[in-house]
């Protein structure tokens, strides 16, 4: 199963591109590549299936289980390999769900189908809509973590309200169910989905990137054995006090153990809430199986779903916090690093003028004996040569104090008008040695001759910044870059494109990346990235024109 | 007697302030190399200049206050400053509000310091001719001079200066006298070398 993960997201590149669904599906319909995907597919629906019927254990009413761990794996396949894969997923589990006979396609087939297909769907939309709020912007914060946990809680809470409108109404026509029935029935199928995510997905997801990566360790926050000992004892407490409820006949009543849980999630991550929260399932579990009564495996299931719900979030967010943490430090480092620039710039200038200083006298004197020399006559040639050579030099040294001073001051000068041609041309000479030691081609996209009133130094920059990055990504060796220039309606548009290797890049926020985005920003502009054809990658600068950034 | 064609160059750098003063000399003005502007304050008024060349920041004295305490001093001497750190904000302040000639980046570009100095010269002539023609004037006589070059007609003058349009006619004869500037387009020549500061 983990290595038919990994090839999943092989597939999906583990990253989801906006507008590029069809297209890929597209380029992929070759035989080896359809007879591949088949197989993952039924792989997916086998294991679907099996772990559908595992849950019959825990089935209430016999309609929706307590607890569904299918439902992990289908938000864990579809959180690995994109949204695109949502359909064929879902056809998937049908299939094998009638093969196996595991659903009857009895009395009512269009409720039967619906009822089989929709949560897939409805899962795919929501990761779909967490990612492209997450990721849509490169520029935007990381916030993985985050994203995870809220579409592992909004996927079957939105699952639940989107059969709502139809089944309601389905069931009031037909009188096969009663409404409130069908309503009590939502919310298990709510709650049974929301544990099986949350204690099968986060496990599946951390295989399978520890398998691309090769990489096995897991993220704990703070130093290990004492926050160990901490949250131990305080689970060990937490369960205590639920045994002595329980003892004085309150029932099991899980309030310690939510509480306990969260606390394991804020002070050391997901890792620990999701230990804490598969804990506590395996104890209550064993209870509410066959032979439980409906009400009692209802409300301790409803509390079970409570404890992952909040130790899951609170680990999500902690570790979030975290990164935040760690890239203040990493942005502090690069704070320091432009502070010593400064103090080296300013260090520049004290020694330019430090030099200019006794030139001016050097350079004069220089001219000066070039005219003595002159009237030496021709007894002396070697003098005058000498004079010369000398007042060259002190020449050519103050032009290039000159050009100093100039470019000291760069950061001073005003934007001007500027050729987009000329200017990617410059950035493709800048980086072209950085290409040709990557293996990696860089090209110019034909264009028109634009020119546009932009920061010269500044926007070079940040083009480099972008063309060095898609020469990271781009594959080795025979890959290609593209350059680019556009005009638009509200300005110019800068785009550097690149092929995606097989191997996804890390998609991090580099240094590179922020101070594009920063000087793109400067101009009034954006930074966007998304996929522009199957296997294309664009970074696009947006940059407004003049009169356009004033109206702002 | 003033010597139409003396340069004082001020550096606090002494070896440049004579390379300055030698290159001068060779191109035949007659240049004298000072290290301390305070002392050639004090010692000015015994031999005034026609164009002081001057380093911006001295360790005593600054280029610019020490070209305002030169005009307070001599207000036709005409003005070159020199700096190895230049800035685009000393280099407005340096015309507009010093009244110098010119602003020089170190190391210094021979041909323009010398098309310079010899444009300042050209003005601190001009300057103390217009200043020597206009000394002669009496209060009442700068009053309707000062009038008649920003256009206004005898008769407004008179109004102006309540007094009646035939005394008025009296001043502008005698203006005319002591100056020799005949037509308004030469008054304002005339006003206009003392007004640049």
């Amino acid at each position: 199963m983990w290595n038919v993960a990994s090839e999943l997201a092989r597939q999906g590149g583990g990253i989801e591109r906006p507008h590029d669904g069809l297209r890929a599906w597209r380029a992929r319909l070759n035989g080896r590549e359809i007879g591949r995907a088949l197989l993952i597919l039924a792989a997916y629906g086998i294991a679907f299936t099996l772990l559908r019927s595992a849950s019959a254990r825990w089935a209430t009413h016999r309609l929706f289980s307590v607890w569904f761990p299918a439902a992990g794996l289908r938000f864990a396949f579809l959180w690995l390999t994109g949204s695109r894969w949502t359909v064929p997923a879902a056809l998937a589990e049908l299939v094998v769900s009638v093969g196996f006979g595991t659903v009857e396609l009895s009395h009512d087939l269009a409720l039967s189908l619906l009822g089989v297909v929709a949560p897939c769907l409805v899962y795919g939309a929501v990761i779909r809509l967490v990612r492209l709020r997450s990721n849509g912007d490169v520029a935007s914060e990381d916030i993985e973590p985050i994203a995870f946990a809220k579409a592992a809680v909004l996927g079957p809470v939105a699952a639940c309200v989107a059969a709502l409108p139809w089944a309601l109404p389905l069931s009031l026509e037909r009188g096969t169910i009663s409404p409130m029935l069908l309503l009590s029935a939502l919310a298990v199928f709510t709650m049974g989905d929301l544990l099986g995510i949350l204690i099968l997905a986060p496990p599946i997801l951390w295989l399978a990137s520890r398998v691309q990566r090769g990489r096995w360790s897991i993220k704990i926050h703070g130093r290990g054995a004492a926050r160990f000992v901490e949250l131990g004892a305080l689970m060990v407490c937490a369960w205590a006090l639920v045994w002595l409820f329980q003892r004085l006949g309150d029932g099991l009543v899980l309030a310690p153990v939510l509480l306990a849980a969260c606390w394991c999630g804020l002070r050391a991550g997901r890792a620990i809430a999701w230990a804490a929260v598969v804990t506590t399932a395996i104890i209550v579990l064993p209870m509410t199986g066959i032979g439980a009564s409906d009400p009692m495996r209802v409300q301790v299931h409803m509390q079970l779903a409570c404890v992952a719900v909040g130790a899951y979030l609170a680990g999500s967010y902690a570790d979030a916090q975290a990164r935040a943490i760690a890239e203040i430090g990493r942005r502090d480092r690069l704070l320091l690093q432009a502070e010593r620039l400064k103090t080296l710039r300013g260090m520049s200038l004290a020694v330019i003028h430090e030099v200019s200083q006794p030139l001016s006298t050097i350079a004069i004197e220089a001219h000066a004996l070039v005219g003595e020399a002159e009237k030496t006559g021709p007894e002396a040639p070697q003098m005058r040569e000498i004079a010369s050579l000398i007042a060259r030099k002190a020449d050519d040294l103050a032009e290039l104090i000159r050009r100093l001073r100039a470019f000291g001051s760069g950061g001073q000068e005003l934007s001007n008008d500027q050729s987009l041609p000329q200017l990617v041309a410059d950035v493709i000479a800048l980086a072209a040695p950085e290409g040709r030691d990557a293996r990696v081609a860089i090209e110019p996209s034909p264009g028109p001759e634009i020119t546009a009133r932009v920061h010269d130094v500044e926007i070079r920059q940040a083009l480099l910044n972008l063309v060095r990055n898609a020469i990271a990504a781009a594959p080795k060796p025979g890959g290609k870059v593209v350059v680019g220039w556009e005009q638009t309606k509200s300005g110019v548009q800068l785009w550097v494109e690149n092929q995606v290797g097989s191997r996804p890049s890390p998609r991090g926020m580099g240094v590179g990346l922020i101070i594009a985005r920063t000087i793109v920003q400067a101009h009034g502009g954006q930074l966007t990235a998304e996929a522009s054809a199957p296997g294309r990658f664009r970074s696009t600068l947006h940059i407004p024109s003049a009169e356009g950034a004033d109206e702002c | 007697m003033l010597d139409s064609d003396l340069v004082y160059v001020v550096d606090d750098d002494q070896d440049l302030a004579s390379s300055v003063a030698r290159l001068l000399r060779r191109h035949d003005l007659h240049a004298e190399p000072f290290t301390d502007p305070v002392a050639l304050l004090e010692a000015y008024s015994a031999g005034p200049a026609a164009c002081v060349v001057t380093d911006v920041m001295m360790d005593e004295l600054d280029g610019f206050e020490f070209s305002s305490r030169l005009r307070s001093i001599d207000p036709s001497v005409a003005i070159v400053f020199m700096t190895a750190w230049p800035t685009a904000s000393h280099a407005v302040d340096s015309i507009r509000v010093h009244g110098g000639i010119d602003y020089l980046e170190k190391p210094i570009d021979e041909e323009r310091l010398l098309s310079s100095i010899r444009e300042g010269l050209d003005w601190s002539r001009q300057s103390r001719e217009s200043a020597r023609r206009t000394s002669a004037l009496t209060r009442r006589e700068r009053d309707v001079l000062g009038l008649l070059v920003r256009g206004y007609s005898t008769k407004a003058i008179a109004t102006e200066l309540n007094i009646s349009a035939r005394t008025v006619d009296d001043h502008r004869a005698q203006i005319s006298a002591k100056t020799g500037a005949n037509t308004l387009a030469k008054l304002i020549a005339l006003t206009g070398a003392e007004a640049r500061r």
